[in-house]
């Protein structure tokens, strides 16, 4: 403890200028929305525990004063059980060599006072300075609860400020607080470590605080009895998801549309006035037509964050994690593995990295395979654009549209795959021991805020116009020169007999006998099986990089073909070779191997990258690449032949 | 140890490093003042000159520790030891009479020099403690309360509520006029409150 104070007075004297505050408090207390709010930085938050898993740290600026404020993981005790609350334990631990704060800012959840104050009761044996923050006391006093914050403040002894997160003004109070730490008001006597002597101390300072317990809420009793019912739950929960994608389908097309006819008119533009050539078919093929193509999926992306913020702002994903958890538990895996395999619903990235969250090492791994599984937001625009070659538009299943009910059938089959994928690797090795308990917080139903919702999709538009403008950029460039060399002088043309008068037969052949066809033709056998031709697998094998670049690709041979209009190219393409030329590339049963081939493989740098960090060796992501892409083509083809069956 | 410990948590006070209220659930002990008799754990500090001063309040024990000692330091060792005393309170015995009239009027001062007479003085008026009797408080009302409609309010709502809480028997808060002595001005009865 000595060696903490001088080392964090050390530090001050040398970070006079910055100091460094960290937020400490339970999963779900709030932390993430004061934490950027106080930065006005926009870390991810959500109604369900288990949302900031890494640490983030943002600067804030406090009267004139500059604060650096870190969002560290929730955790209910400084006693680590896992990965993640080991970070906030080694953040405190001033022996430790991460960089120990300056004064810890804890959330207390107003309406679980009992419980945060035993954390409250570690995070003070560490020494540093520490400031209270009461959140939700607005929603103590709606559920008739109350507290007397002054009595409070005299029972702790240390500073104690009442913040209803989502509102701004209430935050001049903990401004002023925030940029000395050293002034902070210590508890004179520092609370007891025993066991019982700590719930001896947490109840007089209750009773002193005049603390009166919440009501449960009823209106979130109410909706949880239908919610949370087994059959009924189930059901709402389906009928949701479902919904969900409808909407994403009927909502999102107007907007697509507009977007596809913008690129339209810039590629008229290009046509206009960029003489044919190098230039021109840089500008209208690679860039229109491939990184335009994937840009035309902005609104759906936008939509998806959107709808799924909502969710989770209102609560709704936290009940969806706890009916999920009585089939999981039956698998033998654990609730906390089903809200790893909801972050990765938009990312499977920040869904390994929620794994930190289980406590066993066996079940992370089972958890980290299964996690890419999950439909990722990067998987939208492929899905999106097959589903579009293989259902017309109009096409309706009885009240509902058949687009929207093949996607909810994609998701369905990657969930449940995913689950199936977990299942195995957790059995494979562990045998059975016991479970660990599993505590998921059922938040009561809030209204989400619009600012965290706005968040959230401004967010993710961000990451997906930043992924596009770099690695989904760079793709299509040495795909268009891949597509594009070796440069066939006229010579040659005539020589291969083709009329260089025409345009599209020009771009056909060169396409045709670059270096990117070879590649494409290198692979053939492996793809054969599925109905892939060449062009699709130079898609696939680019689409290594981020599944988007397989559209991007697909643009850039269809504008190449076609670039007055790419959508009808991409439909009329026919196979120009092998015993089946002549008839059309996409059939059903090829999009339906296509389809479920991007469903399994694990065709993401970035998953790779993380699941490398998370699990420390490249054994298992290479066994993650592997296990799934022999899935993929065994799925790809079982879904080719049935599909085929059919039709 | 599988019975519950005694609630317990330190308050400081204002100005003085050296004392502490260690706050305890009202009716623990059973008297206020200076003990006669205190438990053996708090008795050897007592002794070693550890500690000071010790007097019980009524939702307190009050304690000063002598210069070389601090509660930073000996914190940890002293809450062990009131815990411990707690636990028996038969051990405790104290010097004065200890007539239960003895606990009120110190409850009844406590109230008065804490938040409720703080918010009195607040609002520019006063209240001071007249007489206590078998359970039963006399106060003065002055300033801006003389005639103020929710004196009333004040009175049975914060005051009586925090006498209370520091002494359950508590029998009755009359505010007693003084510019007519003898006359009570109003008795407040209890019953509307027991609906608590």
């Amino acid at each position: 403890m000595n060696a903490g104070r001088s080392k964090s007075r050390a530090s001050v004297a040398t970070l006079r200028a910055i100091p460094r505050l960290a937020l400490v408090g339970s999963p779900n207390s709030g932390k993430t929305t004061l934490f950027n709010a106080l930065t006005g930085l926009r870390a991810k938050t959500g109604n369900y525990p288990g949302v900031t898993v890494a640490r983030y740290e943002g600067t804030g600026r406090v009267a004139d004063h500059e604060v650096v404020v870190e969002d560290l993981p929730g955790t209910y005790s400084l006693d680590p059980i896992s990965p993640d609350e080991q970070i906030v334990t080694d953040v405190l631990d001033p022996l430790h060599d991460v960089d120990t704060p300056d004064g810890l800012v804890v959330t207390l959840d107003a309406t679980t006072l009992r419980r945060s104050l035993g954390l409250l009761s570690h995070v003070l044996h560490t020494g540093l300075p520490v400031c209270v923050v009461l959140t939700f006391t607005d929603e103590l006093t709606r559920r008739q609860g109350s507290l007397d914050v002054d009595a409070l403040r005299r029972a702790l002894g240390v500073p104690v400020v009442s913040v209803v997160a989502g509102r701004r003004h209430d935050l001049s109070e903990l401004r002023e607080l925030l940029p000395d730490p050293q002034s902070w008001s210590r508890p004179p006597v520092l609370p007891p470590t025993g066991p019982s002597e700590v719930s001896s101390w947490i109840a007089s300072v209750l009773s002193a605080a005049r603390y009166v317990m919440p009501a449960v809420d009823e209106r979130t009793r109410r909706v949880d009895a239908v919610l949370l019912h087994p059959l009924w739950g189930t059901l709402v929960f389906f009928a949701t998801m479902f919904a969900f994608f409808q909407v994403i389908f009927t909502v999102a097309a107007p907007l697509q549309d507009a977007l596809e006819r913008f690129f339209g008119y810039l590629g008229s533009l290009v046509d206009a006035y960029v003489p044919a050539g190098w230039l021109g078919s840089f500008l209208s093929d690679a860039l229109l037509g491939g990184v335009g193509g994937v840009l035309v999926f902005l609104p759906q992306i936008a939509l998806l964050f959107l709808l799924v913020s909502l969710l989770e702002g209102v609560g709704y994903m936290s009940r969806a994690a706890f009916l999920m958890d009585r089939v999981m538990s039956k698998a033998g895996l654990e609730g906390r593995a089903f809200v790893a395999l909801l972050s990765s619903l938009a990312c499977a990235v920040p869904g390994i990295m929620a794994t930190r969250t289980l406590p066993s090492a066996r079940d992370r791994i089972a958890t980290m395979m299964a996690a890419p599984l999950m439909t990722c937001s990067a998987r939208l625009p492929v899905y999106v654009l097959l589903i579009g070659l293989l259902v017309e538009p109009g096409t309706r299943l009885g009240p509902v549209g058949a687009q929207g009910a093949v996607m909810f059938g994609l998701y369905l089959l990657g969930a449940v795959s995913a689950m199936v994928a977990a299942w195995a690797f957790s059995r494979i090795g562990r045998g059975s021991g016991p479970l660990l308990p599993f505590y998921m917080e059922m938040p009561p139903y809030r209204m989400p805020s619009a600012r965290s919702v706005a968040l959230s999709v401004w967010g993710a538009c961000q990451t997906f116009l930043r992924k596009v403008g770099k690695i989904i950029l760079l793709t299509t460039v040495v795909l268009w020169l891949l597509l594009n060399l070796p440069a066939r002088g006229a010579a040659d043309l005539r020589a291969a007999g083709v009329d260089t008068r025409d345009d599209a037969a020009v771009s056909a052949y060169v396409i045709d006998h670059s270096y990117a066809a070879d590649a494409g033709r290198f692979v053939e056998p492996v793809f054969q099986p599925l109905g892939f031709d060449w062009r699709i697998n130079i898609g696939v094998l680019a689409s290594l990089s981020a599944r988007e670049v397989f559209v991007a690709t697909l643009g850039q041979v269809a504008a190449a073909e076609d670039p007055d209009n790419p959508s009808t190219a991409l439909q009329d393409m026919t196979l120009d070779e092998g015993p089946r030329a002549g008839e059309p590339l996409f059939t059903p049963p090829v999009l339906a191997a296509l389809l479920v081939f991007f469903l399994y493989a694990l065709q993401c740098m970035s998953t790779v990258g993380v699941l490398r960090r998370e699990s420390g060796s490249w054994r298992w992501p290479a066994i993650a690449f592997g296990y799934l892409f022999v899935l993929a083509w065994v799925m790809a083809l079982t879904a080719r032949l049935v599909v085929g069956a059919v039709t | 140890m599988s019975a519950p410990l005694v609630p317990l948590h330190p308050e400081p006070v204002a100005g003085d490093d050296h004392t502490l209220r260690w706050v305890v659930p009202v009716g623990v002990l059973d008297f206020v003042g200076a003990p006669r008799e205190v438990p053996a754990c708090l008795q050897t500090l007592l002794d070693d000159g550890t500690i000071e001063a010790l007097a019980v309040e009524p939702a307190a024990v009050r304690i000063r520790l002598s210069a070389p000692a601090s509660w930073r330091v000996d914190g940890p060792r002293m809450r062990a030891a009131v815990q411990e005393a707690l636990a028996v309170p038969e051990q405790w015995s104290p010097v004065g009479n200890g007539s239960p009239d003895e606990v009120l009027r110190m409850a009844v001062q406590e109230v008065i020099d804490g938040d409720v007479g703080a918010y009195v003085r607040s609002h520019g008026g006063d209240v001071a403690l007249l007489e206590v009797h078998d359970g039963e408080v006399d106060v003065r009302l002055s300033g801006t309360c003389t005639h103020c409609p929710a004196s009333d309010v004040t009175l049975t709502d914060r005051f009586e509520t925090a006498v209370r809480a520091r002494y359950p028997a508590l029998r009755a808060v009359r505010a007693r006029d003084d510019t007519a002595p003898g006359g009570v001005r109003r008795l407040l009865s209890l019953t509307p409150l027991r609906r608590r």
